[in-house]
């Protein structure tokens, strides 16, 4: 079945190129888009499931040798590229090349000459190498891509359905489906591919289908600003990956990652302060990710693409397209981990992203933008994760990220529709009894975010902090782990408060006015053609079109007003009373909330291997075991990370090689060199236990976690009043968060405008100068031209009129005479002429 | 040509030569019938030249046109005597000039009564309207 | 094509008599004495046509050219009054410069066409030094005293053979011809019945004669 990976990426691209060129010209009916769309993605993942069971689990599994197609399946020669001087990293290639001399000339002597050798010359060339850079098409199946087909087509096949159902009515259904399916191409090209350049192409592809579906309601101005803002962002990104993957190509002449990786894993590692040819790379590749996956400084394009349609949300901006930067950094673990000043960089960017964004979603109001911020930090938690060297709980957190996060799009996206379109939260509440499926599911990942045992969340989030805590690649874990666990309780408070303020409580759209009323005049009066379309409304996020008597938008200015002409709440209008989603939108949030519960537990951490009898449970099913073979360990330089980690007995705790996870050893300190205060050596020289230092961290981050849950519970549930008095004592703090530290501001006085000014001057100078020069040339032509006219006319001309009228008053009266009107003097000249002929013709022997 | 104008003009020629002409004479053939022709053009070209009524002109062309069929069927003649296989080419030529002939008299006497209507005149000489 | 006895002698009266009618027509005070001068220096013509065996043509020539051609220009001078100059009180010949110059002209031109007829047949004597009569071969009618001509069998043969498409042509030309001849001899009455006249110049014409405006146009 592996064969036929390549069918996973085609079959959305044809579902989406049928719906996008042909669902408008023959007017496919809903149902029929979205089977079509459906369809392709369930296809799809029914062959993914088929291509890694057996790739993994099957008879002759091929694990964890990675299986790319170009073997017996699918390749083409993409790019035949020829010839490429490898002229990056030499340094480093020379040492290797002298230790690779070293090593066979040692091999070679006897064991005598070994021990009376005291030295040896060994040589390596200097001079450029050429490789051969040929770029193919091929599809790869190893661990890391396997997770991510999985998470794609599987958490986007949930998405699909719930989009059919949300997409209900929208003029435009086929054109949604049709990116979507785009995008599900471009992602799966971008997870699947065998080499870095098939990566940059589905990156770009997830960027242009970002854009596409961000401003999927391209007629408001919102929406517009929001899709050219993210894809921008996402080139500055593109920037720095574009420059990795060229160096890439100049250091091991190949694009293919199996050689990039056989090469790199030899090079020597970069410490703290060596800056070498694989930091430059890494840094390069670590910008591409700060791009896509929103990490400071390029993060301000997440909250506004909530402007799109939730499902997009759900599906890109939550589950699968932010998560390409830390497949990008997993992928390339190797140039990673031979950097230490980008490991703790990435760690360092991870953090300040995770507790900045937390501190932003404790004060926003739009529920979709509670959900963005908090993926940001969620996604700064992964490169948290990354950074500290347990990629693979990156990756695990990845999985289990997109399962809660997704859910609680649709969710949000469920609660939307039902309140007709409302977002704010402020006009929410009590929303419990209306929407039964919403709230449990939602729970369900309420619980797995903020990190309750035993739901999703926490196994993944316990995890990457106690592998902060205990990193031997970094120094300053400690600090790492400690923002981790802050943001973690931030996490925890304003996730509570969401719930809170959207479930429980009372009904405050009953209170207020639900909805913006002038929007619902507008909306009446444009379906009736009384007003035009207006782009520039503000309104409240995504809604696809507003119904007469829909309540959409912020809320009227005037409330009284609107009470004196609606009622006591409107209880008139049928429209306020929110519903619960039809199956096509529960049905998917039921599966992804069973996932978000019970998927926590292929990573059952090694603090349980008392119970579980094991470091990793499950085997394979375990994602470390899993993904070790793609994880490089610097100690012993090759790839799976941990020696020995299927050993499903291992009941001594010292007895066998100490792992944990895809920590490190202390061995694992040695090869980093001294990395300062160790936070968790520090403890468990106290305890003198690792197991007890263990669940003392998994204490402390479950103490936190109740904590924010306690104190969102107080401020939104039991005291409500308390949010108010706190905001205002904290004042200055509360306003700094509500404008999202302006960020936004910032950028749009330094970048922008400045970048505006450039444009102006540079304008300014082709306009004046480069215009001036050239309008100059062109009225000194034209001058010139008309003193040479004048020349012409009056001179010339005057020469030649003078002489032509003096001949013809001389010649004229002559050649008149010969125009006598009678034609026997015709006759005669003919005549003459005859005779002319005649003695011509006899002149040799006349004359 | 100066030889044969004084031989034909001065009597002073010797025996041999008179002979020559009396049996030229006698016996006529190809060069007598070209003669006749040239002269009969050449009347015809004064003709045309010369007169001012426009009939006696077109009656002039005819000369010209007739001597040319003379030449014609001498040279027909002549070539059929000295075994061409083209002999008769004359004769047809001489048929389709005739044709010719009698088309352009016929066009050429309808333009003469259509001048002479709006000319009221056959005297060419007062048919100057492209005088300048 | 020498010829010989008889033959020769009527060669030189029909030749004489047609340069000598030829130069009557060319000097004639009255038209028609023209017209029968030319007359007769077709049929001249037309013997001599005969004496070179080429007795169809002699034969199409009196029909055509004389019956046909002479007779319209009889018809012709008759339209076309001359009464004038038969009363002689009009010049025949154009203004005396002209005169001289074309008789000057014409005597060179007879000069220097001898010349080249002289020429040109001595190059043909050497040519073909001795053309063979081909009389003796034809046949004889049933008195057995005169020959009948094979001139028109071959004529027709030779022009339906190799002249068809002149023939054709011709044949054309003499169509065009005689429409041609039609609509130059039409009066402006007809014309103007006809509608053939330009707008213009029929309002000239009808403020000339007010009788043509009632013409009805007979085409439709």
């Amino acid at each position: 079945m592996q064969k036929y990976i390549w069918l996973v990426p085609l079959l959305p691209l044809i579902g989406a190129a049928i719906n996008g060129l042909l669902g408008r010209k023959f007017r496919f009916s809903e149902p029929l888009i979205g089977g079509i769309a459906v369809g392709s993605v369930a296809l799809s993942f029914l062959i993914s499931v088929a291509a890694v069971y057996s790739y993994g689990f099957g008879g002759h599994a091929e694990w964890p040798k990675p299986y790319l197609t170009s073997q017996d399946g699918f390749s083409f020669n993409w790019i035949p590229g020829g010839a490429v001087s490898v002229n990056q990293g030499s340094e480093a290639r020379i040492q290797i090349e002298l230790q690779k001399n070293l090593e066979e000339r040692l091999a070679a002597m006897t064991p005598e000459e070994r021990s009376q050798t005291k030295g040896i010359l060994v040589g390596a060339s200097d001079s450029p190498r050429f490789a051969l850079l040929n770029i193919e098409w091929s599809y790869q199946l190893d661990p890391l891509s396997s997770i991510f087909m999985l998470i794609v087509t599987g958490v986007g096949l949930c998405i699909f359905v719930f989009a059919t159902g949300y997409m209900h009515g929208e003029a435009g259904f086929y054109r949604f489906f049709a990116y979507m399916g785009l995008f599900m191409f471009a992602m799966l090209v971008l997870v699947m591919g065998s080499n870095f350049v098939m990566m940059f192409v589905g990156w770009e592809g997830v960027g242009l289908c970002s854009y596409l579906l961000i401003g999927y309601y391209f007629d408001r101005q919102e929406a517009a600003n929001a899709s050219r803002k993210a894809f921008i962002t996402n080139r500055i990104g593109d920037f720095g990956f574009a420059l990795a993957i060229f160096g890439v190509i100049a250091t091991f002449g190949s694009a293919q990652y199996t050689d990039v990786f056989n090469q790199a894993k030899g090079y020597p590692i970069e410490l703290l302060g060596q800056w070498g040819i694989l930091s430059w790379i890494a840094l390069g590749l670590f910008v591409g990710a700060c791009g896509k996956s929103a990490q400071l400084p390029l993060h301000v394009w997440l909250p506004d693409a909530m402007a799109g349609p939730t499902p997009v949300s759900a599906l890109i901006h939550a589950a699968t397209m932010v998560t390409a930067g830390l497949y990008m950094v997993t992928r390339t673990n190797v140039i990673f981990q031979h950097s230490q000043t980008m490991l703790l960089v990435v760690a360092l960017v991870g953090a300040a992203t995770a507790i900045f964004a937390a501190t932003i979603g404790i004060t926003q109001n739009d529920i979709k933008k509670v959900l963005a911020y908090s993926t940001v930090s969620q996604l700064g938690f992964m490169f948290m994760a990354c950074g500290v060297g347990a990629f693979v709980i990156g990756i695990f957190h990845v999985m289990t990220h997109a399962f809660f996060k997704a859910l609680m799009f649709l969710g949000a996206g469920s609660v939307i529709h039902g309140m007709h379109h409302e977002q704010d939260m402020r006009r929410m509440g009590g929303l419990k009894k209306y929407m039964p499926y919403t709230y449990w599911t939602f729970m369900a990942g309420w619980l797995a975010i903020c990190g309750i045992i035993p739901f999703s969340g926490f196994w993944s989030k316990d995890e990457i902090l106690w592998n902060a805590a205990s990193t031997t690649h970094i120094p300053l874990g400690w600090l790492v782990w400690l923002i981790g666990t802050i943001a973690a309780t931030c996490t925890a408070f304003y996730m509570t408060r969401l719930m809170a303020m959207t479930f429980w409580g009372r009904e405050r759209f009953l209170e207020a006015p639900a909805g913006g009323e002038a929007d619902e005049a507008h909306a009446a009066a444009f379906d009736k053609g009384l007003t035009q379309h207006d782009a520039l409304r503000p309104s409240a996020g995504d809604r696809p079109r507003h119904e007469p008597g829909e309540h959409v938008g912020p809320v009227h200015e005037d409330v009284a007003d609107h009470l004196a002409t609606h009622g006591h709440g409107g209880h008139e209008h049928g429209a306020h009373r929110p519903h619960e989603s039809p199956p096509s939108m529960w049905v998917p949030l039921a599966v992804l909330a069973v996932l978000a519960v019970i998927g926590g537990f292929v990573g059952i951490g090694p603090a349980f291997r008392t119970v579980t009898r094991s470091e990793h449970p499950g085997g394979r099913l375990n994602i470390v075991t899993w993904l070790n073979p793609v994880i490089w360990n610097p100690s012993t330089r090759e790839f799976n990370a941990a020696e020995g980690v299927e050993a499903p007995v291992a009941e001594t705790e010292h007895a066998a090689p100490p792992t944990e996870g895809a920590g490190h050893a202390e061995t694992g300190a040695s090869v980093y060199g001294q990395t300062g205060f160790n936070l968790a050596h520090s403890v468990e020289a106290s305890t003198h236990s690792e197991l007890a230092t263990e669940w003392i961290f998994i204490i402390i981050s479950l103490v936190v976690a109740g904590i924010g849950m306690l104190l969102g519970g107080l401020f939104y549930v039991w005291r409500p009043q308390l949010a108010n008095i706190w905001a205002q004592r904290l004042r200055p703090l509360y306003v700094a968060s509500y404008n999202k530290y302006w960020v936004d501001e910032f950028y749009g006085w330094a970048v922008t405008r400045r970048t505006m000014d450039a444009a102006r001057a540079v304008y300014a100078f082709d306009s004046r100068i480069v215009d001036g020069i050239v309008n100059g040339l062109a009225s000194l032509s034209r001058l010139f031209s008309r003193i040479v006219g004048g020349i012409d006319k009056y001179f010339v001309d005057g020469i030649v009129n003078t002489i032509a009228a003096f001949i013809l008053r001389l010649m004229s009266p002559l050649f008149r005479a010969a125009q006598t009107g009678f034609a026997q003097n015709y006759a005669l000249v003919m005549v003459l002429g005859l005779m002319v002929a005649v003695v011509i013709f006899f002149a040799r022997d006349i004359f | 040509m100066l030889n044969f104008t004084f031989a034909f003009l001065l009597q002073q020629v010797e025996d041999n030569r008179f002979a020559q002409m009396r049996h030229a004479a006698a016996n006529p053939d190809l060069s007598k019938f070209l003669w006749i022709g040239a002269l009969l053009f050449i009347i015809g070209v004064a003709g045309v030249l010369t007169r001012r009524n426009i009939i006696v002109i077109f009656m002039s062309i005819e000369l010209i046109l007739n001597a040319a069929n003379l030449n014609f069927i001498a040279f027909s003649r002549y070539l059929h005597e000295t075994g061409n296989a083209n002999a008769l080419a004359g004769q047809i030529f001489t048929v389709f000039i005739i044709v010719v002939a009698a088309a352009e008299a016929a066009i050429g006497l309808g333009i003469v009564i259509a001048l002479y209507r709006n000319k009221e005149t056959i005297w060419v000489d007062e048919i100057d309207l492209l005088k300048w | 094509m020498t010829l010989s006895g008889y033959e020769a002698l009527f060669f030189w009266i029909f030749g004489l008599a047609a340069i000598f009618a030829g130069l009557l027509t060319v000097m004639a005070r009255n038209a028609v004495h023209s017209a029968l001068f030319l007359i007769s220096s077709l049929v001249s013509v037309a013997a001599l046509f005969v004496l070179a065996r080429a007795e169809f043509i002699a034969g199409v020539q009196i029909l055509v050219y004389v019956g046909g051609v002479m007779v319209l220009f009889l018809f012709v001078i008759m339209l076309v009054n001359v009464g004038a100059e038969e009363r002689g009180h009009e010049e025949i010949f154009n203004n005396q410069r002209q005169v001289t110059a074309s008789l000057i002209f014409c005597l060179l031109l007879v000069g220097g066409v001898l010349y080249a007829v002289n020429r040109g047949y001595s190059g043909l004597q050497i040519l073909h030094p001795n053309p063979v009569s081909q009389d003796q071969l034809q046949a004889t009618s049933a008195t057995g005293s005169s020959q009948i001509t094979k001139d028109a069998e071959g004529v027709g043969g030779s022009l339906y053979r190799y002249a068809s498409l002149p023939f054709e042509i011709a044949s054309v030309l003499l169509l065009v011809a005689i429409i041609g001849s039609v609509m130059l001899a039409r009066t402006l009455r007809q014309e103007a019945s006809a509608d053939d006249v330009a707008p213009e110049v029929l309002q000239e014409e009808i403020a000339r004669d007010p009788q043509l405006a009632k013409l009805e146009p007979q085409s439709e």
